[in-house]
């Protein structure tokens, strides 16, 4: 059978301080009419240059420097024809559609959407400006994008990231292409937003026959989605399955290797996470050998001595490019599963209160015109009410702009609440100066989301870590100073000789390792991680949970964990609280709220995460989404989850639901019970 | 020093552009011939010589010599003086100033930020040249004066650039995880925003010393500047342009030294700003 | 828009109200006593008296700085101490000259520097950039006064093809007017073309690197269409906002050409005025360039905000 679309041997070179760098190395794949595939990969694998590198899109430092690329309908490689020339032009939108990342920045912010989408029908479908309009607005009705007549004219900028993206599909669509391409389209959206897009790609591309190419770094995704994957690492691609094969079945250590190391939601409470040790090799100084070799568990002297391994044929449509033979790889196996791997003994999660917060809000004023004047509030948070016992973690999940962030600024005293406690270890510090503040600091520390971003580039390692003890004069002299940031190195895992470098020379686990010292450096009771992992590669979040779980076990630290993977969150924290647009919705253990989900938007928000596991989510029940989360300043009346809401009745368009028991240390703010 | 790595590399970086260097050398050469002015010159540049006045390029004058019979070589040797003291002085004023407010204005917000924006855009309406010469009439020229005139009147562009990084910084998590340790305000900005805004200033100093001598030039030119006797580039083509017709080098030759030095400076600062932006270094 | 207009121009009244503050404050600063300053020493006692009156010296500072004010705004902007004039009146002789030349040289430099720029980064690293880029760094770095004496030279002194200085209104007669302006136009001109390349250039380039560039590249858009309408309109938006700094230069500029051709303009009065130190024409010189460099700034925020709907809808 002729394949729809065929990559030969792509290879994609950086010229970066005047070396040639192999981005892409001899990458084949090929796709069939109306098939979804996916492809896997961390950060630097080379997925997306891939797809840029097959619709010549790399510009300088990058240049495809070998492989051919065919779709069906042309003869020749269309590597031949020039990045500008009609044939590639032809391609490029005609026939191959891509969506990007980043919706905030892929729309051009000076035209309409209208335009954009417009220009792209009469480009290559050759009707005229009415009827490239007229299908425009079809397409803008086809992705859900209300009054499309009216928003034709609209600005980019006047919608949110969500709709920007669904713009883009309608855009990708609108040329009727034979594949589109989503380079991890949904990555930097919400989960229900992220489902309802993905979903939407599916049934649009199963409706036209259109073949689709998911690219991302989501295992879940792929489970949920695909139905053939490519998993690649370091720039090839290792191996190539159906879904359920691939996922039933890994071939590759490195597959294998990041199932062991990923949180399911699925997953049992004692589940243990393998993480994969070091980094993914630099690709200036890739070796000769398999470039997983210095991580892989089942590495044998043969692996570094032959050259890179080539993709083997496994089974009839499974590839893998391993050297070690079946037989090798069972032993190996044995040999792994073996090993003993103690899970860091549970905290004791003691009686006593931590931290207290009750009935807490914050809103933001809204000015307006020369003299700023206030015409209303951004109401972020409202009526919070929970508690921290010492020792335990609290998951606090939710959306952007549920509030979440701002909790924790609050509870941190970036922001001063206008109403409500913060009790902490007995003490009342919601009204606190800064002055009053300050010998707390010490007792409350953060761990933030972005290792690049925390970590102050101009100082050294040493003193960012260093820096409270000397704030808070906790150590009495230089040496004792030494030694301590040293301790510091060590417990989160890292070389004290690395304590003279600025964080630009760390990895990115590395960074958040030096982040999680800073936080310990003072001896806190109370550590806020701020999606602590959410930045990092899959292959090293392991080692971070792991870290943290470690930590708290030894110290008997509390943590408060807010994340929007509910996956690690599950994972890490005995309690979960969610919330949505500035409340909180519910509150439970962490079992019982899985396994007896009450209110709505829990639910809606637990069938949205996808599960690394194709035949879970056969079986998964669905919840149906409707609509975007609403801004803040137009939050609708009485629950504010009503309009999104399958079962939402009149008294939940008038009345709030407060936050109420519903037994076994659950509360529920819905009337659908106890109210 | 721990930052002594990051320079040495930049310098490195700097150096191994062949521009860079070459600009560099020549603005070493003007600093040379500043410093030695007494060496290199061939004659006192107040020297008058009534007899051999409006000399044409010779033996004895090789750039001819003035009105007076001055020695128009010497006198641009050293005018090379009056051009980079000034130049270099305003720029550090300047700098030191714009920096300050612009680092207050950005940190703090509110009404300290609305009154500094205002009385900076305020200053920047009136063209920096004008508003110098405005300063003159009231405080009178001379080297210092026309330093502190020239230095303040271009602030602002500090005092907004200052101040666009001090509201980026501020976002950054790094300064919220200073402030939730306890860094009092004070540390926070000198410890950790100062350090980390502080490379587009140094390119803006780099940048800015040939526009300063170019307006010294313009202000001497005017006759606001530099008085005579003092040898100045801009005085010197202003008092040749009389005599265009019988020795155009007098007036020609000094335009030509402001140019080559505010090329070269212009070229270094574009070193600095290339070696310094590690977008264009290919880290980030 | 609207509130964005009325915002902008309220800011315009405020920065207005402070450079007046600055300008009013010129005779105070002046060390020492300012009438001797204005006049010199041997002035006479009537006339010390006069000015000392004229000045409201004798009242106090909150008081003169309002009656400065109110007087500036009906137009009374004092005598001139060289001239002995009405101040109002010898400047409305000279604007229109210094304003003709600034605002012809704004405009022939504003398409000129922008086509040039976008030539620049389209054929980045191509020859056509190189010889570009290297004569619009050396000409930004050329003090105006020199290019100015060095036109003069060549083509008036040398080869005699035009006037070497006067002014002559168009009206009056067309010929001589046109042969008189062409150099001094020129030479503003220049440093405009200069400034207005570099950033379109660089903006250009910086934009072409864009997430929206790489979506338009993907639909399989012509290069031309991807550079002139997704890359072009979002590259002169920083462009605008220099703009308005830019007939500031040309004001200032106007000032050196003025003096090197010798124009009878608002440049070398203000130069005159400044050397006599006659601070009523100084103030009235700093408050008209002022003026008119703010209401330019004004129109290019609202060109601003035509060309980005972003400013639009904040």
């Amino acid at each position: 059978m002729e394949h729809l679309l065929e990559l030969k041997s792509m290879e994609t070179c950086f010229k970066t301080d005047g070396q040639l760098v192999k981005a892409v190395d001899n990458v084949s794949m090929y796709l069939d009419p109306g098939e979804i595939i996916g492809i896997v990969g961390e950060s630097g694998s080379g997925k997306s240059v891939t797809m840029m590198s097959m619709l010549q899109l790399i510009g300088s430092p990058g240049k495809v420097t070998g492989g051919e690329v065919y779709i069906r309908g042309n003869e020749k490689n269309m590597l031949e024809y020039g990045p500008n020339s009609e044939e590639m032009r032809h391609m490029r939108g005609g026939k191959i559609s891509m969506i990007f990342q980043e919706p905030m920045t892929s729309l051009n912010p000076v035209l309409t959407i209208g335009y954009q989408i417009q220009e792209n029908i009469m480009e290559h479908l050759k009707v005229d400006r009415e009827e490239a309009k007229k299908r425009a607005i079809e397409m803008l009705k086809l992705v859900n994008i209300p009054d499309p007549q009216d928003r034709f004219d609209y600005y980019p900028q006047q919608f949110s990231g969500g709709m920007r993206q669904r713009i883009m599909i309608a855009m990708a669509m609108s040329s009727e292409p034979e594949i589109l391409v989503a380079d991890e389209a949904t990555t930097a959206l919400d989960v229900t937003t992220q489902a309802q897009l993905l979903e939407m790609i599916r049934d649009i591309a199963k409706k036209t026959n259109t073949s689709v190419i998911i690219v991302t770094h989501n295992l879940g995704i792929v489970a949920r989605f695909a139905e053939r994957i490519y998993v690649m690492y370091s720039g090839s691609v290792v191996e190539m399955a159906d879904t359920k094969r691939l996922f039933a079945d890994s071939e590759h250590p490195y597959t294998r290797a990041l199932l062991r190391a990923i949180p399911r939601l699925d997953d049992p409470k004692e589940r243990i996470l393998i993480p994969i040790e070091g980094l993914p090799p630099n690709p200036a100084s890739r070796p000769e050998f398999c470039p997983f070799y210095e991580r892989c568990e089942y590495r044998m002297d043969r692996c570094r001595e032959c050259s890179k391994p080539g993709l083997q044929e496994i089974e009839k449509g499974h590839f893998a490019a391993c050297h070690l033979s079946e037989a090798e790889k069972r032993m190996k196996a044995e040999e792994i599963a073996a090993k003993e791997i103690k899970k860091a003994p549970a905290s004791k999660a003691g009686e006593e209160i931590c931290l207290d917060v009750k009935n807490v809000r914050k809103y933001f004023p809204i000015y307006k015109g020369m003299i700023r004047k206030k015409i209303g509030d951004v109401k972020a948070i409202e009526d919070i009410d929970f508690y921290v016992r010492k020792g335990e973690t609290l998951g606090i999940v939710g959306e952007s702009g549920c509030g979440k962030t701002t909790l924790a600024r609050c509870i941190m005293r970036v922001y001063k609440p206008e109403e409500g406690k913060i009790v902490f270890n007995g003490t009342d510090i919601a009204g606190f100066s800064d002055r009053q503040m300050h010998p707390f600091r010490k007792k409350i520390s953060m761990i933030f989301q972005d290792p690049f971003s925390s970590l102050d580039p101009r100082q050294t390692a040493e003193s960012i870590v260093g820096e409270s003890l000397i704030l808070h004069k906790l150590v009495k002299n230089r040496e004792e100073y030494g030694k301590r940031v040293d301790e510091l190195f060590r417990i989160v895992g890292l070389d004290p000789a690395l304590k003279y470098r600025v964080p630009h020379e760390f990895s990115g686990g590395q960074r958040q390792r030096l982040g999680i010292a800073r936080a310990l450096s003072s001896q806190p009771d109370l550590i806020l991680c701020d999606e602590p992992i959410s930045a990092l590669d899959v292959s090293i979040q392991a080692q971070i949970i792991n870290l943290l779980e470690e930590l708290q076990s030894k110290l008997g630290l509390t943590y408060l964990f807010i994340a929007h993977d509910l996956a690690v969150v599950k994972h890490i924290s005995s309690r979960i609280l969610v919330m949505y647009l500035g409340r909180v919705v519910e509150i439970a253990d962490c079992e019982e709220l899985y396994s007896n989900t009450l209110h709505p938007y829990t639910r809606t928000l637990l069938s949205a995460v996808p599960v690394a596991d194709p035949l879970v989510e056969e079986t998964r029940e669905r919840v149906p989404i409707r609509g975007e989360v609403p801004s803040l300043t137009n939050r609708p009346a009485g629950c504010p989850f009503h309009n999104r809401c399958d079962k939402a009745g009149e008294r939940c368009r008038r009345e709030i639901p407060r936050l109420l028991d519903a037994g076994e240390n659950h509360q529920v703010a819905c009337f659908l019970y106890n109210q | 020093m721990k930052n002594n790595g990051r320079w040495k590399k930049t310098v490195k970086i700097l150096f191994a552009r062949k521009i860079a260097a070459f600009s560099a050398a020549v603005v070493l050469l003007f600093i040379a011939l500043a410093v030695f002015a007494p060496v290199f010159a061939p004659y006192d540049p107040n020297y008058a010589d009534f007899a051999s006045y409006l000399q044409g390029p010779g033996k004895d004058h090789l750039l001819g010599t003035d009105n007076y019979g001055r020695d128009v070589l010497s006198r641009i040797i050293y005018g090379t003086r009056v051009s980079l003291i000034i130049g270099v002085f305003a720029v550090m004023i300047a700098c030191v100033a714009g920096t300050f407010f612009g680092m207050i204005a950005g940190y703090f917000g509110g009404i300290t930020d609305d009154i500094i924006t205002r009385i900076m855009e305020a200053i920047r309406a009136i063209p920096q040249i004008i508003l110098a010469m405005a300063l003159t009439a009231v405080f009178g020229s001379g080297i210092r004066n026309l330093a502190i005139i020239l230095g303040i009147s271009s602030m602002a562009g500090y005092v907004r650039m200052m101040r666009g990084q001090v509201l980026t910084i501020k976002q950054a998590d790094y300064v919220m995880a200073g402030k939730l340790q306890g860094n009092k305000n004070f540390r926070l900005m000198f410890k950790h925003i100062l350090p980390n805004s502080i490379s587009p200033i140094i390119v803006m100093m780099t940048q800015q010393v040939g526009q300063t001598i170019l307006a010294e030039a313009g202000l001497s030119f005017l006759g606001l500047g530099i008085s005579a006797p003092t040898a100045s580039w801009g005085g010197m083509v202003s008092d040749g342009r009389l005599f265009l017709l019988q020795n155009p080098v007098f007036a020609l030759t000094p335009g030509v030294c402001v140019a080559v030095l505010v090329i070269c400076l212009n070229m270094f600062g574009d070193g600095v700003r290339d070696a310094l932006d590690p977008r264009l270094r290919g880290e980030v | 828009m609207k509130a964005y207009i009325i915002k902008r121009t309220g800011q315009m009244i405020l920065i207005i109200f402070l450079i007046s503050i600055f300008t009013f404050m010129l005779v105070s600063l002046i060390p020492g006593d300012p009438v001797y300053a204005m006049l010199g020493q041997e002035v006479s006692q009537e006339e010390y008296k006069r000015v000392f009156h004229e000045l409201k010296l004798d009242q106090p500072i909150i008081h003169r700085y309002f009656s400065w004010l109110a007087g500036a705004v009906q137009g009374d902007w004092g005598q001139s101490t060289q001239f002995h004039k009405s101040t109002l009146e010898i400047i409305n002789e000279r604007i229109p000259i210094t304003l003709f030349f600034s605002i012809s040289a704004f405009i022939i430099s504003i398409p000129l520097g922008i086509l040039f720029g976008v030539i620049s980064a389209v054929y980045r690293g191509k020859p056509a950039d190189t010889a570009v880029t290297l004569v619009a760094n050396i000409t930004a770095c050329l003090p105006q006064f020199w290019i100015a004496l060095l036109v003069m030279y060549v083509f008036a002194m040398k080869l005699g093809w035009l006037p070497s200085y006067g002014f002559t209104w168009f009206h009056v007669d067309p010929v001589t007017a046109i042969r008189q302006a062409v150099m001094p136009l020129f030479c503003l001109a220049l440093g405009g073309i200069a400034t207005v390349t570099r950033q379109t250039r660089s903006s250009m380039l910086e934009v072409i690197r864009q997430d929206y560039v790489r979506t338009a590249k993907s639909k399989g858009l012509s290069q031309r269409k991807v550079i002139y309408v997704h890359a072009l309109k979002n590259a002169l938006i920083p462009v605008i906002t220099i703009l308005g700094m830019r007939l500031g230069s040309m004001l200032a500029g106007s000032m050196f050409v003025e003096s090197v051709f010798n124009i009878p303009g608002m440049g070398s009065l203000f130069v005159k005025a400044i050397q006599s130190r006659d601070i009523p024409v100084v103030q009235a010189c700093v408050l008209v360039t002022a003026l008119v460099s703010c209401i330019i700034n004004l129109l290019t925020d609202i060109l601003y905000a035509v060309v980005d709907p972003r400013v639009r809808f904040e």
